[in-house]
Protein backbone atom coordinates (compact mmCIF):
# COMPACT_ATOMS: atom_id res chain seq x y z
CA UNK A 1 0.00 0.00 0.00
CA UNK A 2 2.56 2.38 0.75
CA UNK A 3 4.44 1.29 -2.20
CA UNK A 4 1.88 2.27 -4.41
CA UNK A 5 1.04 5.82 -2.52
CA UNK A 6 4.76 6.67 -2.86
CA UNK A 7 4.07 5.98 -6.46
CA UNK A 8 1.10 8.09 -6.49
CA UNK A 9 3.07 11.09 -5.17
CA UNK A 10 6.02 10.63 -7.36
CA UNK A 11 4.15 10.05 -10.76
CA UNK A 12 1.68 12.21 -10.25
CA UNK A 13 3.10 14.96 -12.69
CA UNK A 14 3.93 12.26 -15.14
CA UNK A 15 1.22 12.41 -18.06
CA UNK A 16 1.26 8.88 -18.86
CA UNK A 17 1.14 7.49 -15.18
CA UNK A 18 -1.90 10.31 -14.58
CA UNK A 19 -3.95 8.87 -17.26
CA UNK A 20 -4.01 5.43 -15.44
CA UNK A 21 -3.60 6.94 -12.09
CA UNK A 22 -6.98 8.39 -13.42
CA UNK A 23 -8.91 5.17 -14.32
CA UNK A 24 -8.22 3.97 -10.81
CA UNK A 25 -9.52 7.03 -9.28
CA UNK A 26 -12.83 6.79 -10.88
CA UNK A 27 -12.72 3.00 -10.77
CA UNK A 28 -12.53 4.06 -6.75
CA UNK A 29 -15.38 6.01 -6.96
CA UNK A 30 -17.26 3.01 -8.63
CA UNK A 31 -16.57 0.88 -5.46
CA UNK A 32 -17.50 3.32 -2.37
CA UNK A 33 -20.38 3.36 -4.38
CA UNK A 34 -20.61 -0.64 -4.19
CA UNK A 35 -19.86 -0.34 -0.62
CA UNK A 36 -23.05 1.88 0.17
CA UNK A 37 -25.07 -0.21 -2.40
CA UNK A 38 -23.84 -3.60 -0.63
CA UNK A 39 -25.18 -2.16 3.04
CA UNK A 40 -28.09 -0.94 1.32
CA UNK A 41 -29.14 -3.67 -0.51
CA UNK A 42 -30.36 -6.13 1.96
CA UNK A 43 -33.19 -3.76 3.16
CA UNK A 44 -33.96 -2.23 0.18
CA UNK A 45 -34.90 -5.08 -1.84
CA UNK A 46 -37.00 -6.46 0.99
CA UNK A 47 -40.81 -7.29 0.26
CA UNK A 48 -41.64 -5.00 2.94
CA UNK A 49 -42.25 -1.55 2.68
CA UNK A 50 -42.24 -0.94 6.01
CA UNK A 51 -38.11 -1.76 5.64
CA UNK A 52 -37.69 -0.16 2.27
CA UNK A 53 -38.97 3.23 3.86
CA UNK A 54 -37.18 2.64 7.17
CA UNK A 55 -33.99 2.20 5.35
CA UNK A 56 -34.59 4.77 3.19
CA UNK A 57 -35.40 7.69 6.24
CA UNK A 58 -32.39 6.20 8.04
CA UNK A 59 -29.87 6.45 4.89
CA UNK A 60 -31.17 9.35 4.16
CA UNK A 61 -31.30 11.38 7.30
CA UNK A 62 -27.60 9.97 7.52
CA UNK A 63 -26.54 11.95 4.10
CA UNK A 64 -28.31 14.92 5.28
CA UNK A 65 -27.69 15.96 8.80
CA UNK A 66 -23.35 16.18 7.63
CA UNK A 67 -24.77 18.45 5.40
CA UNK A 68 -27.43 20.30 6.84
CA UNK A 69 -26.15 20.98 9.80
CA UNK A 70 -22.46 20.13 10.15
CA UNK A 71 -22.64 16.94 11.99
CA UNK A 72 -19.45 14.78 12.52
CA UNK A 73 -20.23 10.93 11.47
CA UNK A 74 -19.27 9.26 14.51
CA UNK A 75 -22.83 11.63 16.01
CA UNK A 76 -24.72 10.96 12.94
CA UNK A 77 -23.92 6.76 14.23
CA UNK A 78 -24.91 7.48 17.90
CA UNK A 79 -28.25 9.08 16.28
CA UNK A 80 -28.82 6.08 14.00
CA UNK A 81 -28.21 3.95 16.95
CA UNK A 82 -30.78 5.05 19.35
CA UNK A 83 -33.51 5.44 16.53
CA UNK A 84 -32.70 2.27 15.43
CA UNK A 85 -33.34 1.41 19.44
CA UNK A 86 -36.80 3.06 19.83
CA UNK A 87 -37.67 2.61 15.59
CA UNK A 88 -37.35 -1.79 14.99
CA UNK A 89 -37.39 -3.12 12.17
CA UNK A 90 -40.11 -4.75 11.19
CA UNK A 91 -40.71 -8.65 11.15
CA UNK A 92 -40.10 -10.54 7.94
CA UNK B 1 1.16 15.92 11.40
CA UNK B 2 1.99 14.17 14.94
CA UNK B 3 1.84 10.27 13.75
CA UNK B 4 0.26 9.99 17.67
CA UNK B 5 -2.82 12.20 16.81
CA UNK B 6 -2.69 10.45 12.97
CA UNK B 7 -3.11 7.11 15.09
CA UNK B 8 -5.96 7.99 17.45
CA UNK B 9 -7.70 9.85 14.76
CA UNK B 10 -7.48 7.04 11.99
CA UNK B 11 -8.55 4.35 14.90
CA UNK B 12 -11.56 6.24 16.14
CA UNK B 13 -12.38 5.72 12.43
CA UNK B 14 -11.01 1.95 12.51
CA UNK B 15 -13.44 1.68 15.33
CA UNK B 16 -16.76 3.00 14.25
CA UNK B 17 -16.04 1.00 11.09
CA UNK B 18 -17.52 -2.74 10.26
CA UNK B 19 -17.10 -3.14 6.80
CA UNK B 20 -13.90 -2.14 4.74
CA UNK B 21 -15.01 1.82 3.74
CA UNK B 22 -17.43 2.70 6.31
CA UNK B 23 -14.96 4.66 8.01
CA UNK B 24 -14.38 6.85 5.06
CA UNK B 25 -16.75 9.56 6.49
CA UNK B 26 -14.84 10.24 9.81
CA UNK B 27 -11.29 9.90 7.79
CA UNK B 28 -12.69 12.83 5.53
CA UNK B 29 -14.33 14.98 8.88
CA UNK B 30 -11.25 14.29 10.44
CA UNK B 31 -8.36 15.10 7.87
CA UNK B 32 -9.96 16.82 5.04
CA UNK B 33 -12.75 18.78 6.28
CA UNK B 34 -11.72 19.73 10.05
CA UNK B 35 -7.82 20.07 9.57
CA UNK B 36 -7.36 20.16 5.93
CA UNK B 37 -3.77 17.72 6.15
CA UNK B 38 -4.92 15.81 2.54
CA UNK B 39 -7.14 16.34 -0.32
CA UNK B 40 -10.42 14.96 -1.30
CA UNK B 41 -7.77 13.42 -4.62
CA UNK B 42 -5.44 11.94 -2.23
CA UNK B 43 -8.24 10.22 -0.21
CA UNK B 44 -9.29 9.06 -3.31
CA UNK B 45 -6.00 7.65 -4.16
CA UNK B 46 -5.77 6.01 -0.75
CA UNK B 47 -8.99 4.43 -1.37
CA UNK B 48 -7.64 3.39 -5.27
CA UNK B 49 -4.17 2.01 -3.54
CA UNK B 50 -5.70 0.44 -0.49
CA UNK B 51 -8.38 -1.25 -2.89
CA UNK B 52 -5.27 -2.41 -5.47
CA UNK B 53 -3.58 -4.46 -2.81
CA UNK B 54 -3.75 -7.59 -1.17
CA UNK B 55 -5.17 -7.61 2.43
CA UNK B 56 -8.92 -6.35 4.24
CA UNK B 57 -10.07 -3.27 2.83
CA UNK B 58 -9.68 -0.97 5.61
CA UNK B 59 -5.96 -1.06 4.58
CA UNK B 60 -6.34 2.32 2.46
CA UNK B 61 -6.05 3.91 6.39
CA UNK B 62 -2.04 2.98 5.86
CA UNK B 63 -2.53 5.35 2.69
CA UNK B 64 -3.94 7.98 4.42
CA UNK B 65 -1.15 7.61 7.29
CA UNK B 66 1.14 7.68 4.90
CA UNK B 67 -0.19 10.85 2.91
CA UNK B 68 -0.66 13.25 6.20
CA UNK B 69 3.08 11.62 7.89
CA UNK B 70 5.15 9.58 5.48
CA UNK B 71 6.80 6.59 7.05
CA UNK B 72 5.58 7.05 10.67
CA UNK B 73 2.02 8.14 9.67
CA UNK B 74 1.81 4.80 7.42
CA UNK B 75 3.02 3.04 10.76
CA UNK B 76 0.13 4.27 12.80
CA UNK B 77 -2.33 3.60 9.51
CA UNK B 78 -1.11 0.16 10.00
CA UNK B 79 -1.99 0.26 14.12
CA UNK B 80 -4.90 1.92 13.88
CA UNK B 81 -6.35 -1.14 11.04
CA UNK B 82 -5.31 -3.82 13.70
CA UNK B 83 -5.55 -2.59 17.17
CA UNK B 84 -9.84 -2.88 16.58
CA UNK B 85 -9.41 -6.65 16.25
CA UNK B 86 -8.05 -7.49 19.60
CA UNK B 87 -10.88 -4.67 21.14
CA UNK B 88 -13.79 -6.73 19.35
CA UNK B 89 -12.85 -9.90 21.24
CA UNK B 90 -13.72 -8.84 24.58
CA UNK B 91 -16.06 -6.77 22.76
CA UNK B 92 -17.74 -9.61 21.66
CA UNK B 93 -17.80 -11.62 24.67
CA UNK B 94 -19.78 -8.49 26.78
CA UNK B 95 -22.28 -8.30 23.76
CA UNK B 96 -22.93 -11.83 22.64
CA UNK B 97 -25.63 -12.75 24.13
CA UNK B 98 -27.56 -9.11 23.90
CA UNK B 99 -27.27 -8.83 20.49
CA UNK B 100 -29.70 -11.38 20.05
CA UNK B 101 -32.46 -8.80 21.36
CA UNK B 102 -34.71 -7.32 18.94
CA UNK B 103 -33.89 -3.57 20.09
CA UNK B 104 -30.24 -4.06 20.08
CA UNK B 105 -30.40 -5.96 16.43
CA UNK B 106 -32.50 -3.37 14.89
CA UNK B 107 -30.00 -0.53 16.54
CA UNK B 108 -26.82 -2.16 14.60
CA UNK B 109 -28.98 -2.96 11.64
CA UNK B 110 -29.93 1.33 11.66
CA UNK B 111 -25.99 2.12 12.10
CA UNK B 112 -25.63 0.06 9.21
CA UNK B 113 -27.90 2.18 7.09
CA UNK B 114 -26.49 5.26 8.51
CA UNK B 115 -22.68 4.17 7.50
CA UNK B 116 -24.53 3.53 4.12
CA UNK B 117 -26.11 6.79 3.95
CA UNK B 118 -23.07 8.19 5.05
CA UNK B 119 -20.24 6.71 2.30
CA UNK B 120 -23.03 7.89 -0.37
CA UNK B 121 -22.42 11.13 1.37
CA UNK B 122 -18.54 11.19 1.26
CA UNK B 123 -18.87 9.56 -2.60
CA UNK B 124 -20.32 12.82 -4.08
CA UNK B 125 -17.51 15.28 -3.26
CA UNK B 126 -14.75 12.62 -4.29
CA UNK B 127 -16.97 11.64 -7.27
CA UNK B 128 -16.43 15.27 -8.55
CA UNK B 129 -13.57 15.60 -8.04
CA UNK B 130 -12.35 12.49 -10.01
CA UNK B 131 -14.92 12.19 -12.51
CA UNK B 132 -13.96 14.78 -14.79
CA UNK B 133 -15.13 13.65 -18.48
CA UNK B 134 -17.64 10.82 -19.87
CA UNK B 135 -14.91 7.99 -19.80
CA UNK B 136 -14.64 8.24 -15.76
CA UNK B 137 -17.71 7.99 -15.36
CA UNK B 138 -18.22 5.18 -17.42
CA UNK B 139 -15.30 3.42 -15.54
CA UNK B 140 -16.91 4.35 -12.60
CA UNK B 141 -20.20 2.97 -13.48
CA UNK B 142 -18.97 -0.33 -15.03
CA UNK B 143 -16.49 -0.62 -11.95
CA UNK B 144 -19.87 -0.78 -9.48
CA UNK B 145 -22.07 -3.01 -11.99
CA UNK B 146 -18.97 -5.35 -12.33
CA UNK B 147 -18.31 -5.75 -8.11
CA UNK B 148 -22.08 -6.04 -7.44
CA UNK B 149 -22.86 -8.41 -10.39
CA UNK B 150 -19.96 -10.69 -9.64
CA UNK B 151 -18.30 -9.89 -6.40
CA UNK B 152 -14.94 -10.33 -7.80
CA UNK B 153 -11.19 -9.42 -6.36
CA UNK B 154 -11.13 -5.39 -6.64
CA UNK B 155 -7.74 -5.81 -7.94
CA UNK B 156 -9.06 -6.90 -11.01
CA UNK B 157 -11.46 -3.86 -11.20
CA UNK B 158 -8.50 -1.78 -10.50
CA UNK B 159 -6.30 -3.02 -13.03
CA UNK B 160 -8.49 -2.74 -15.95
CA UNK B 161 -10.00 0.77 -14.92
CA UNK B 162 -5.62 1.81 -14.92
CA UNK B 163 -5.32 0.13 -18.73
CA UNK B 164 -8.57 1.66 -19.65
CA UNK B 165 -7.25 4.89 -18.58
CA UNK B 166 -4.01 4.49 -20.11
CA UNK B 167 -5.34 3.50 -23.48
CA UNK B 168 -8.49 6.77 -23.42
CA UNK B 169 -7.71 8.84 -20.98
CA UNK B 170 -3.68 9.95 -22.34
Amino acid sequence: VVLLTSGYQAWQHNAVAMAAIAGTLAAAVGLMATSAWQLLAPSLVARDWRRVVRALAIAGAAVWLPLGFGMSPVAVLGLAAVAGFLWQEPEQ
Amino acid sequence: MNPLLVFLLLLKASATSFSGLTSMPVVRHDFVETRHAMTDRQLNAAVAAGRTAPGPNGLYLVSVGYFVAGWPGACAGCAACLVPAFLIIPLLHYLGRRADRPRVKSAIQAVTLAAAGLVIGVTVPLARDALTGWIPVAIAVASFFFLVLTRRETLWVMAGAALVGLVALR
